[in-house]
């Protein structure tokens, strides 16, 4: 049996029969949830292209699979990747019928994420941007809110900035199929390196294509949202460093590491000191995104094996700040308020769980000491500033904003009240948002126990430092 | 690992309190668990003075494969005041407790307390910059946790964002400073500080005790003596220490005279604002202030040494008098001895610190910080003699008790006096003490003379009384800085339109248009970058 059969193709019609099934919501986020950790679990101890034998059967999970004369190879080395993409999948799909989504989530999010694993296996590597663009038109469904006769300019500047990386992926694809064959000609280096970048650049949304992210943000249904920002630069992000591994000509390139550097920081800043004028959480939420997309950028440009470690290692507060972000938004949202600051003065008083969930959330997010993501960021920022003191002390900065517009909510939330308060929420609900939280402090005070476990995504890339 | 066996006891103490209030609630349990636990705390405490230095690393507590850096937690010379300050105060709070049991007896304030008092000696241990900033937040967690609890009105909202800033801010700077280490290659310790970061931890240091710039922490809704006092001694301790381990040339010679005078200023004005408060409990924040800013002003003249005499005084005398809610004249002796010791007399705790204020070479800014220093006495003899609750009233184990919580800060700031710090015990500069003690006396006479004047129903007196507070009134709008918390209002009111404009063009209907100019702008901008 093939694995690409298995985390690609099963997923992706559980989805198409989740689909016709979606008026059962609860039954279909048992089954997706089942099915997304059951991948997970196999991933974790499945080997590939290994044989296994269980009682007399043998049998053995090939990790190339041909189809119309393309290749999705999922490799030994890929496990960790496929486990991180359904574990995250399954959370969050966990969570959906909590948080009050609507139900076209769980089908369209499997079939997303199998469309997703599918970009990073496909070879040649050009039809992941056709894969991506698939995922991305399926998405659409999702951010649209049930009843809502027009479409949001949040969900059309996504879409057309989406679209827009498929040609130049596609261009990077022809142009390097033409440095294979002749890796001396600089015209063509320098056009793959252009096309590629400006096509990663939208993926990424990276400044200046990331103004669709707190525009949808701000709105589209949180809960969907968060999926979203979390699965595509995921996918993205893994994606790019594949390039830089399978390209020597890209990875010994220095400029590249001074540009991801740049990027990076230019990111952190701009959305740090934009999200300390904003007033409404789901933008604020978009603008943290774009924070952490710059993060993940600077730690690529760092070049060095504990570059990779931070890479990797920033995911895990990133998933459970953003999970307990969009569940404490939608648990909001299902009051009858909206995001702005002013539906939302007091809101502690009805909602004290939400809202200590969402502090949580906002402030692992802005990298307060003690939290989840601090351990990370600190040897972050360090290792920049060993490279540019001046644009540590920048992305220092933008942190900051986001920092100090997480206290800024905070005021908003409790409006300065910390009497007793009137308990609204559901035992279900609240329950999540508490083990989101204590997730994030406990991971703050403890990193060592937590964070490496996502470290063996670096298996994958065999070639970087 | 003995230096955190206090702390885990305060800790464990907080946690049993808290535990029993669920459970069985008893005052009576609670305050003995208290009392004892603080009592085998400061016993500890009283020991290390002889096991010094000691050092704990937590080892690989960062997640990474190489070594980078860990939190160490080090008792030394210039930790081990404050460590054991904040013992004796966590004692002296829950001894004094029995006066106060009859308005509102609170466990979980003691709790509150003693969870407080960990946190300050984990803070104070803390011996790179990774632990202070990991310290430093878990106080000002706890504090607002703290807050939460003990609150039931809605005056905190702006107040506590403001805190918030200026305590994260204060934090922000640290981080600051572990960036400019590493941009120099150096491990972010206080042993290997480069100026610049010397100079941001001062900054941060500065922020946090409210001197730099002048700020309030306004923790008004806590008005209560133990828990209040606690809230902001342990803050103060925490901040106080960093300033005592900065190198003795911290701060540029081009920028000392600006920092000074900001400093002597503040010190000075928050001194005649101690001096001039209705109760000790109003003019709490700014016996912190004034004191804070004696200890920063030592730093910047390169004698951080000097600090710790300041700083002991802050936290010893200073509890003392927050705490003296009941009053008896048999007691008066304690706080008298705390007045001897903040007198800054020859061979008296305080002597010490006169160096950091009268260092070579003379100039005007220390003539203000010998004033400061002169208000803050003459405030403090006012409020000692101020009438308060009748001790003779109370239980008879209260009147045994109470004095005992009293002379707790009284005897350890004679301890820390004798054999605190090298250096501790001694003449100081010698004439210094008596000058300002002079100068109090002088200030006295000419208070008491001009209320006598201003006073009187003539034309003249009405005139001289309109003027008093016509300039009093000024001088506080300038120094309590409210008109550059406006002004910051008001930038951000300018700057928030704008960020809307900008963010309309980017968002509009020429959006992607504008990304694509953005894209062209920065490519120009990169090019001339990387051909360089």
């Amino acid at each position: 049996m093939s694995a690409a059969l298995l985390w690609i193709f099963l997923p992706g019609l559980a989805a198409v029969g989740l689909w016709f099934g979606r008026k059962r919501s609860g039954m279909v986020v048992f089954v997706a949830t089942g099915l997304c950790l059951a991948l997970a679990g196999l991933a974790l101890v499945l080997p590939i292209g290994k044989a296994l034998r269980l009682g007399r059967l043998l049998f053995e999970l090939e990790p190339v699979m041909n189809i119309a004369g393309r290749r999705l190879v999922l490799a030994e080395a890929d496990r960790p990747l496929l486990t991180f993409f359904y574990a995250i999948a399954g959370f969050w799909f966990a969570g959906t019928l909590s948080a009050g989504g609507h139900r076209q989530i769980v089908p369209y999010g499997l079939g997303m994420v199998a469309l997703l694993v599918a970009a990073v296996a496909v070879e040649p590597f050009l039809f992941a941007a056709l894969l991506i663009e698939m995922a991305v038109l399926l998405s659409i469904p999702m951010l649209i809110t049930p009843g809502e006769a027009r479409i949001g300019q949040g969900v059309l500047r996504y879409l057309i900035f989406q679209t827009l990386a498929m040609p130049f992926i596609l261009l990077a694809g022809w142009a390097l199929s033409g440095v294979e064959a002749n890796p001396a000609d600089a015209t063509l280096v320098s056009l793959a390196s252009i096309f590629l970048g400006l096509g990663f650049a939208f993926w990424l949304a990276i400044f200046p294509f990331y103004t669709w992210v707190p525009l949808l943000a701000g709105q589209a249904p949180p809960y969907a949202v968060g999926f979203l920002y979390l699965v595509l630069p995921t996918t993205a992000l893994l994606l790019g460093l594949d390039f830089i591994n399978a390209y020597g000509w890209l990875r010994n390139a220095s400029q590249l590491y001074l540009i991801l550097r740049l990027g990076g920081a230019l990111m952190v800043v701009t959305a740090g000191v934009w999200s300390l004028f904003q007033r409404n959480l789901g933008r604020l939420f978009g603008y943290a995104m774009i924070v952490e997309t710059g993060f993940s950028l600077l730690a690529v440009s760092l070049n060095s094996h504990l570059g990779g470690e931070i890479f990797t290692m920033i995911f895990l507060p990133r998933v459970i700040a953003m999970g307990l972000w969009a569940l404490c938004s939608a648990a909001l949202l299902k009051t009858g308020r909206s995001l702005d600051y002013e539906s939302l003065e007091r809101v502690a008083e009805e909602l004290p769980t939400a809202s200590a969930g969402l502090a949580a959330a906002v402030l692992t997010l802005g990298g307060l000491p003690l939290l989840a993501a601090f351990p990370i960021r600190i040897v972050l920022l360090q290792e920049v500033a060993g490279q540019s003191p001046l644009t540590a002390v920048w992305v220092l900065a933008g942190m900051v904003g986001l920092l100090f517009s997480a206290f800024r909510l905070l005021a908003v939330l409790t409006g300065g009240y910390f009497g007793p308060r009137r308990f609204q929420e559901g035992r279900l609900q609240s329950a999540l948002i508490i083990a989101g939280a204590a997730a994030l402090l406990i991971i703050g005070f403890a990193p060592r126990l937590f964070l490496p476990l996502l470290a063996g995504m670096l298996k994958a890339f065999t070639r970087l430092p | 690992m003995l230096p955190l066996l206090p702390p885990a006891l305060l800790l464990l103490a907080a946690l049993g309190i808290l535990t029993l209030q669920r459970l069985r609630p008893s005052v009576g349990y609670a305050w003995v668990i208290g009392t004892l636990t603080s009592l085998a705390a400061a016993a500890v405490t009283v020991f290390l003075r002889w096991r010094l230095p000691q050092q704990t690393s937590l080892g690989n507590w960062l997640p990474f494969s190489v070594f980078i850096d860990s939190p160490i937690l080090g008792l030394d010379g210039n930790s081990w005041p404050y460590y054991f300050s904040i013992g004796a105060v966590a004692l002296a709070v829950l001894l004094t407790a029995s006066a106060r049991l009859e308005p509102a007896a609170s466990p979980y304030a003691w709790a509150g307390v003693l969870s407080l008092c960990s946190m300050g000696m984990l803070a104070v241990l803390s011996a790179n910059l990774l632990t202070l900033t990991l310290t430093w937040t878990l106080i000002d967690l706890l504090e607002l946790v703290i807050l939460q609890a003990n609150s039931n009105n809605r005056t905190l909202g702006i107040q506590t964002v403001i805190m918030s800033t200026f305590r994260v801010t204060g934090t922000v700077l640290v981080l600051v400073a572990a960036l400019v280490c590493r941009g120099q290659n150096l491990p972010p310790t206080f042993a290997t500080l480069p100026p610049a970061a010397a100079l941001l931890l001062l900054l941060a240091a500065g922020l946090r005790l409210g001197v730099l710039p002048l700020h309030l922490p306004d923790l008004g809704i806590i008005r209560r003596r133990g828990l209040g006092t606690t809230l902001r001694i342990v803050s103060a301790a925490a901040a106080l220490v960093v300033l005592a381990r900065l190198p003795a040339e911290s701060v540029p010679a081009e920028v000392k005279g600006l920092l000074l005078g900001f400093t002597a200023l503040a010190a000075l004005y928050s001194a005649a604002m101690w001096a001039g408060a209705g109760d000790e409990l109003g003019g709490r924040p700014y016996w912190l202030i004034a004191l804070g800013g004696l200890a920063v002003a030592s730093v910047i003249q390169g004698q951080p040494r000097s600090s710790l005499a300041w700083g002991m005084l802050l936290i010893l005398p200073g509890s003392l008098l927050f705490l003296y809610s009941a009053r008896r004249r048999q007691i008066l002796f304690l706080p008298a001895l705390a007045v001897v010791g903040l007198s800054g007399l020859p061979f008296t705790p305080g002597a010490g610190g006169w160096a950091g204020v009268f260092a070579t070479p003379f100039n005007f800014w220390q003539v203000l910080l010998l004033a400061a220093h002169s208000l803050l006495f003459l405030g403090y003899l006012k409020f000692i003699f101020m009438p308060g609750e009748d001790l003779a009233r109370m239980e008879r184990w209260i009147q045994a008790m109470y004095p005992l919580g009293l002379a707790v800060p009284a005897l350890a700031l004679a301890f820390t006096g004798l054999l605190g710090w090298p250096g501790s015990l001694g003449p100081g500069i010698f004439w210094a003490g008596p000058l300002s003690l002079v100068a109090a006396g002088l200030l006295w006479t000419a208070l008491s003379y001009w209320q006598r004047r201003t006073t009187r129903d003539d034309a003249v007196s009405r005139f001289y009384s309109s003027a008093t507070q016509s300039v009093g009134g000024a001088l506080a709008r300038l120094f309590s800085l409210r008109w550059l918390y406006g002004l910051i209002w008001w930038l951000y009111r300018r700057l928030l339109q704008v960020i809307q404009v900008l963010t309309e063009i980017l968002e509009g209907d020429g959006g992607v248009l504008w990304a694509l100019v953005l894209l062209a702008l920065l490519i120009s901008l990169l090019r001339s970058r990387l051909a360089r």
